[in-house]
Formats: C-alpha cells, sequence, structure tokens
C-alpha cells in the first residue's frame, strides 16, 4: 500500500478559503442578500478578488498552474460556508478548457476567470440525463433546450457542450444576450442556487473546445475528464457541508437541555452524531484518496470522480436527515440556519449522478472488466 | 539502512510466486494444522515479525515493509499467518511491558509458530463490561493460584499459552487489581471446552480454571497493573487489524468479481446485479480511503487515536455490507453451500455473512465504538 499524504499548498489554499468565507459569508447582511436573491455580489467579488480561477490556469494564461489536489479545499470551504456563484464554472470549467484549447474563442474564457464575465456551464449530463440530448450546433448557430441552468439568468455568457454536425461533442460559448438565446426562470427550492431553463434557437456560437482543438487528446476524452474533476469538486463541496451540518449538530447537542441534562448526554442522540460523524470522517478521506488518484498518472480520473460523487452524495444526504433529527423542531424551521445545507445538499445530490445512477456506472464497468477495483 | 519498499516488494512476489501456496481445507481442525505449518514455512523465510525487533526473532524492518507483505499476502490469494491472537495482541504487550527474560523466552518462539497463544479475557459475565471480570489469582507463596472461567477464547484448544486477565486483588475498585498473567495451557486444573461458533468451527472455547498454579515471574508488567496494559495493546493493535482486515474484504469482493464474471449465464437483472456491486464497491473503496489514514497513523506512530473507533465501526458496517449483499444474490440458495447462483460460490459466502456478523461484535462493540467517538472525537458528555 502506498501512503499518499495531501499536498500541502492545498492545505494553504483550504485555510485561505475558509478565512475568506468565513469572514465574509458570516455578516448579517450578506446572508440576508442571500436569503432574498440566492446570490451574494460581496460573496463573489471576494472570491473573484481572490483569485481561485486562477489556480487551474496554465502559467501562459497568467495562471498558477496547479492541480485538483490544490483547488479541492477551495470548494471543500465553499460548502462549508455556503457561497453561491457559478465557482465550478469559474474555477474549473473555464480554466480547464482554457488549458486544453487552441481554439481563438478561447480568450472568451478569460474573461470568465478574471472575472470580467460571469459565465455558466450547460452540459446535460450534469443534470443526471446521461441520456438526454445536448444542443446541436451547427454553422448558424446552437438550437436545444438545458433545463436546470444553475445562475442562469445572472450570466453573460453560456459555455454548451453540444453535438456537432459530424455527430461528435463539441463545447462552445455564447453570449447569454444574444438573440436566438431564451432564459426563463423556474422556480427553486435550494436557497443557493436560482434555476432557469435555456432555449436556443439559433443563437450565434464559437466554439471552445472541438475535436480540431483539443490538442492531442479526443474530444471525449477531455470531457470525461472535466466531468470527472466536477465530479470530485462537487464531492469536495457536499463533503465541506457534511462537516459543517456535523458541527452545528454537536453543538445544538451540548447546548440544549432536556430532562435536565443536554440532549448529547444521552446514548440514543450520540450514537446518532457518532454514526453521522464516522460517514463525514469517511466521505473526507475518500476526497481526498480520490482527487490523489485522479491526478496521479495511474489513477483513473472517471472511476475517481464517480466514486467520490457517490459516496459524498449518500453521505450529505444521511447527515442532513441526521442533523434534522438531532435539532428536533426548530431544525424543522427556517430560523435555524441547518436548512441552507439541508436543501442544498438535496440540490447537489443528483447532480452528475446521484449515488443510485453512479453506484450502477460502477457496477456496469465491473462486469465487464473495465477497470482493476484495486489497482 | 533497509532495503527499498519496491525491491522488497519485488522480492516478496517472487518468494510467494515460487512458494506453494497451502489452500486451507473446510475442517477446522486440518485448517489449523496447514495454516501452522505456513507460519512456519513464513517464518523460516523472514516473512513474520517483519517489524519486530531482531534480538527477539524479528525482521527489525519498519511497520511500511509490514504493510507492503501483508499486501503481497493479498495479492497472490495466501492465507495470513494462522498464530494471530500471538502476533497481534499478546506479543506486541510482551514486547511493551515483559521483562528482558520473558522476551527471550515467549516471543521468538510466538513468531515461529513453535508455540501458539490465546487470549482469556471475556468471561460469562465479563463482555463489553470487561472490567467486572472475576477469575481470580490468589498469591500462594512464589506462585498465583487462578480459579474462574472465561469464554469465547479463540483457539484455546489449540493453543500452548494463554494470556489472562485475572483479579489479584479483590478488594480493590473494578479496573485496579487486575493483573495480565502467562498460562501455560498444560498446567494441570485447566479444562477446555470447545464452542460450536454460527459458522460450524469451532474456533471458540470455554476454558475454566480449577486451582491452576502459575509462577509469580509469569505475570506480566506489575501486579495489579494488568487492566491499562492490556487495553492499550488492544488500542495499539486495532488500527493495523483494520488496515488487514479491511485488505482481505478487498479480496473477497474481487474472487466475487471473478466468480459472476466467468458465469456463462448471468441470469437474472443485470441492471440489478450492476447496481448491488457498484454500490458495495463505493463503500469498500470509501472504507479503504479511511484506511489510508490509518497507515499514516501507524507511520507517524499517532496510535492509538479515537479514531481507531471510527475504523472499527466502518470495518464492521463495510464487511457485514459485502458479505449482506453476496448472501442476497445467492437468493433462494441462501443456506445451500453447495450451489453456485451467478457462479458464486455459496459456502464461502454463507459463512464469511455469517463470520461478518461477529465484526460488529469482536473487539468491543459497534455500540462501545459509538459511546467512545460521541465521548473522545465529538467531546460530548459521559452517558454512564
Amino acid at each position: 500500500m502506498s501512503v499518499s499524504a495531501p499536498s500541502e499548498i492545498g492545505a494553504e489554499f483550504t485555510r485561505a478559503a475558509d478565512d475568506l468565507l468565513r469572514g465574509v459569508l458570516g455578516r448579517e447582511s450578506v446572508r440576508a442578500e442571500i436569503d432574498r436573491s440566492g446570490w451574494s455580489s460581496v460573496g463573489w467579488d471576494a472570491v473573484v478578488d481572490a483569485g481561485w480561477s486562477s489556480v487551474l490556469l496554465d502559467e501562459r494564461h497568467g495562471g498558477l498552474g496547479l492541480g485538483i489536489t490544490e483547488v479541492s479545499g477551495i470548494f471543500t470551504a465553499v460548502g462549508r460556508h455556503l457561497l453561491p456563484g457559478p465557482l465550478l464554472d469559474h474555477a474549473i470549467v473555464a480554466p480547464l478548457l482554457a488549458n486544453w484549447t487552441s481554439a481563438p474563442a478561447a480568450e472568451r474564457l478569460l474573461s470568465a476567470t478574471e472575472g470580467a464575465r460571469t459565465m455558466t456551464f450547460l452540459d446535460v449530463q450534469a443534470r443526471g440525463a446521461a441520456h438526454a440530448k445536448p444542443p446541436r450546433f451547427a454553422t448558424a448557430g446552437v438550437y436545444g433546450e438545458v433545463d436546470l441552468v444553475p445562475f442562469g439568468a445572472r450570466s453573460d455568457d453560456f459555455v454548451i457542450v453540444a453535438e456537432a454536425g459530424d455527430g461528435r461533442p463539441c463545447v462552445v460559448i455564447v453570449d447569454a444576450r444574444t438573440s436566438g438565446v431564451e432564459i426563463t426562470e423556474t422556480a427553486s427550492f435550494d436557497p443557493l442556487t436560482r434555476y432557469s431553463h435555456v432555449s436556443l434557437d439559433g443563437a450565434s456560437a464559437e466554439p471552445v473546445l472541438d475535436q480540431g482543438s483539443t490538442q492531442g487528446a479526443s474530444i471525449e476524452a477531455r470531457l470525461a475528464t472535466l466531468r470527472a474533476t466536477l465530479r470530485l469538486m462537487i464531492a469536495c463541496e457536499l463533503s465541506g457541508m457534511a462537516r459543517a451540518m456535523l458541527d452545528e449538530s454537536v453543538d445544538y447537542a451540548r447546548e440544549r437541555q432536556q430532562f435536565g441534562k443536554p440532549i448529547g448526554a444521552f446514548q440514543a442522540v450520540q450514537h446518532l452524531l457518532a454514526d453521522m460523524c464516522a460517514s463525514v470522517l469517511c466521505l473526507d478521506a475518500a476526497c481526498e484518496m480520490d482527487a490523489i488518484s485522479a491526478a496521479g498518472e495511474s489513477g483513473d480520473e472517471t472511476i475517481a470522480g464517480l466514486h467520490a460523487k457517490a459516496v459524498a452524495s449518500a453521505t450529505c444526504r444521511a447527515v442532513a436527515e441526521g442533523a434534522l433529527q438531532v435539532h428536533g423542531g426548530i431544525g424543522f424551521t427556517i430560523e435555524c440556519d441547518l436548512h441552507r445545507w439541508v436543501q442544498h445538499a438535496l440540490a447537489l445530490q443528483g447532480v452528475y449522478g446521484d449515488e443510485r445512477e453512479l453506484a450502477r456506472m460502477l457496477g456496469d464497468r465491473l462486469l465487464v472488466g473495465a477497470f482493476e477495483p484495486w489497482g | 539502512m533497509s532495503e527499498t519498499f519496491e525491491t522488497y516488494r519485488g522480492r516478496a512476489r517472487t518468494w510467494l510466486e515460487n512458494a506453494t501456496i497451502p489452500t486451507l481445507p473446510d475442517d477446522f481442525t486440518e485448517r489449523f494444522e496447514i495454516g501452522l505449518a505456513w507460519q512456519k514455512e513464513l517464518h523460516r523465510s523472514g516473512w513474520v515479525g517483519i517489524h519486530w525487533p531482531r534480538e527477539y526473532g524479528g525482521q527489525g524492518l519498519t511497520i511500511e515493509h509490514q504493510l507492503v507483505f501483508t499486501n503481497e499476502l493479498v495479492r497472490a490469494r495466501a492465507p495470513q499467518p494462522i498464530g494471530l491472537i500471538g502476533l497481534d495482541v499478546v506479543g506486541p504487550t510482551v514486547l511493551r511491558y515483559g521483562t528482558e527474560e520473558q522476551r527471550r523466552r515467549f516471543v521468538p518462539r510466538l513468531l515461529a509458530g513453535d508455540e501458539v497463544w490465546c487470549q482469556g479475557f471475556s468471561e460469562p459475565n465479563a463482555g463489553s463490561d470487561l472490567a467486572s471480570l472475576r477469575t481470580s489469582a490468589r498469591a500462594d507463596g512464589d506462585e498465583l493460584v487462578i480459579n474462574g472461567q472465561k469464554t469465547w477464547t479463540s483457539w484455546a484448544a489449540n493453543a500452548d499459552w494463554c494470556a489472562v486477565l485475572a483479579r489479584t486483588d479483590a478488594a480493590a475498585q473494578r479496573h485496579k487489581g487486575i493483573s495480565y498473567v502467562l498460562v501455560d495451557m498444560r498446567t494441570p486444573g485447566i479444562t477446555v471446552r470447545p464452542i460450536v461458533q454460527l459458522t460450524g468451527d469451532a474456533e471458540f472455547n470455554e476454558v475454566f480454571f480449577d486451582h491452576v498454579r502459575v509462577p509469580k515471574g509469569n505475570v506480566l508488567g506489575p501486579i495489579d497493573g494488568g487492566w491499562s496494559m492490556a487495553l492499550d495493546t488492544l488500542a495499539h493493535e486495532r488500527a493495523g487489524y483494520a488496515l488487514r482486515r479491511g485488505i482481505e474484504n478487498e479480496v473477497s469482493y474481487l474472487q466475487m468479481l471473478d466468480a459472476i464474471r466467468s458465469d456463462s449465464e448471468q441470469p437474472g437483472n443485470k441492471d440489478e446485479l450492476a447496481s448491488d456491486l457498484g454500490m458495495t464497491y463505493v463503500h469498500l473503496r470509501a472504507f479503504r480511503a479511511l484506511t489510508q489514514r490509518t497507515a499514516r497513523r501507524l507511520l507517524a506512530d499517532d496510535i492509538p487515536s479515537p479514531y481507531d473507533s471510527v475504523d472499527k465501526l466502518m470495518l464492521g458496517a463495510s464487511e457485514q455490507r459485502l458479505f449482506g449483499m453476496a448472501l442476497d444474490l445467492l437468493g433462494p440458495s441462501r443456506m445451500a453451500p453447495s450451489s453456485r447462483p451467478h457462479g458464486l460460490h455459496a459456502d464461502q459466502i454463507i459463512k464469511g455473512y455469517l463470520y461478518g456478523r461477529s465484526a460488529s461484535v469482536y473487539g468491543g462493540s459497534e455500540q462501545i465504538q459509538r459511546t467512545l467517538i460521541a465521548e473522545r472525537l465529538l467531546g460530548l458528555p459521559r452517558s454512564r
């Protein structure tokens, strides 16, 4: 067994992100804005200024050129402190596409990593709809429907996974305010996300990554890497959320008194919290191991992404339910902060597949011997 | 400077490729004999006591070398050495707390498989509440006289020696007044009664002590000071056990997967099979992630730790999930050991499932572990 340790720089980023977000999102006014609008201008400006979108970006584009084990801790902190906004799109999708592509339109991705424009990634597979049809891209423009687009109404640009004329996938960029784009806000129960439905009817689009511009790897392989990385980072975010819900629950169990003692002195409550704690630690370890495995030479990033996201989806859902139980009546109200994590966890559970879907994808691969389980 | 892990791994792999690896038979007594012969062979070639000091028969290497070899054993589908109570628990306690004379007397033979150990801790009325044990060891001149009864004593019928926790001071409070006594199983007054377990094996025994006389020189550590020693060592060994058992479960999974893949008939719902296999893989791989941290704690000598309780809890859960899934794949053949649904070996799965139910009981039940996590990791008030 090789015993690999997490990265030092990653730990630095985690601490810095934690401090920054605690400071900004701890403010009463910021939380009120988020509750009202599902957005925080102060919070978003702060992360843009912090330069998190440049962590993965190559040095030739003015980035830091680091890897996913360095950036993952930022997402754990985002989950812990519940920052709203398309950070995955800005800190993962934009820099990776910019690193890979030779297309001239890559310049437009950099306006997202620099924070000049707000960008959202539209991938029908993100909604768990592996079988859903992606939009079509033809010379005249892009055509199709994408549902449940987070922050769609706040976006300046859409980066869209589409199907090119030759049947192969490609990624194109569309100005959200151009003609042929229709954005309809749809209802959301997640206090951290506002959804939109995006209709594309001949909207003018430029390719940012296609088979002609991938510089070596196939477009399919690039998209697989992108989705694996997104799954890993969402897993980290869920891990931060699960940890926060556990901490909230332990604090509450120490404080809340019944029968003349804290409810955390009762074994029934203790054992529920102990189970939550064990699964939170396991998720944290899984995120770390899978990120290291995906970043390594011999690791299988797709498997690592499927695994981390499966553990995260199952764990965060179970921890949310445990936390609600520990909090009793107050947990059932929006007066208690817990509801933000709970509802956001339910929203993220299914993004790029929930645990059932992902377990099936892993099982399918295991049955045909597509990878060595303990390789 | 010891050899690098990669060279060591290569040497271990080559040795295992050339060795005749035994298949352990069904019959318990035969299995014990073959396992013991395998331990002796491993020892002759320097694969036992890898991180133990050379002067007591070990190889003087590091715990990481030991982890490398454990992995190679599993990779080669080879059994572990049989004398695990000695290797995992009694030996380390003797090394840590024994006199020089005791170390030289007991450790080399224990490593060589020349002497097999069992551990007399649990009693009919002292399970999770081990400190309420009642077996007594009364001083009489240069000897202790032991009276009482131990139970769930694994391998007692095959063991040469037993590490007994006994009360040397009847007046002292629970945890005080307990001593750790090394008892020769051939001493007059010892009766062993095997107990057949759910798996059909008689690994368990009851051990009765009727005026058993033991020299005082066989007390390990101070008289009346056995309790903390015993617990400390148990805790020390927990981390290594979680790592090894985790790997064994991975091998069981791999064997099931091999069987299912090579099954030509592939009956039933493929989607459901993929879901079950996938979800179990998710859990086993998450446990592997957890034990990578355990390995780091071991290497940093950061054990025992309250995190060991997390490992223990999750190990039980993942082992039970693995065999629970496998048992369900047997369908109506759940209790028919000779059937082969999905190509699976029902006999191994039935035994694995039944044995797995003990994973949340032995070495501190899952309820005890949860209480420890609540108190020591989460800082919740004591509930007792």
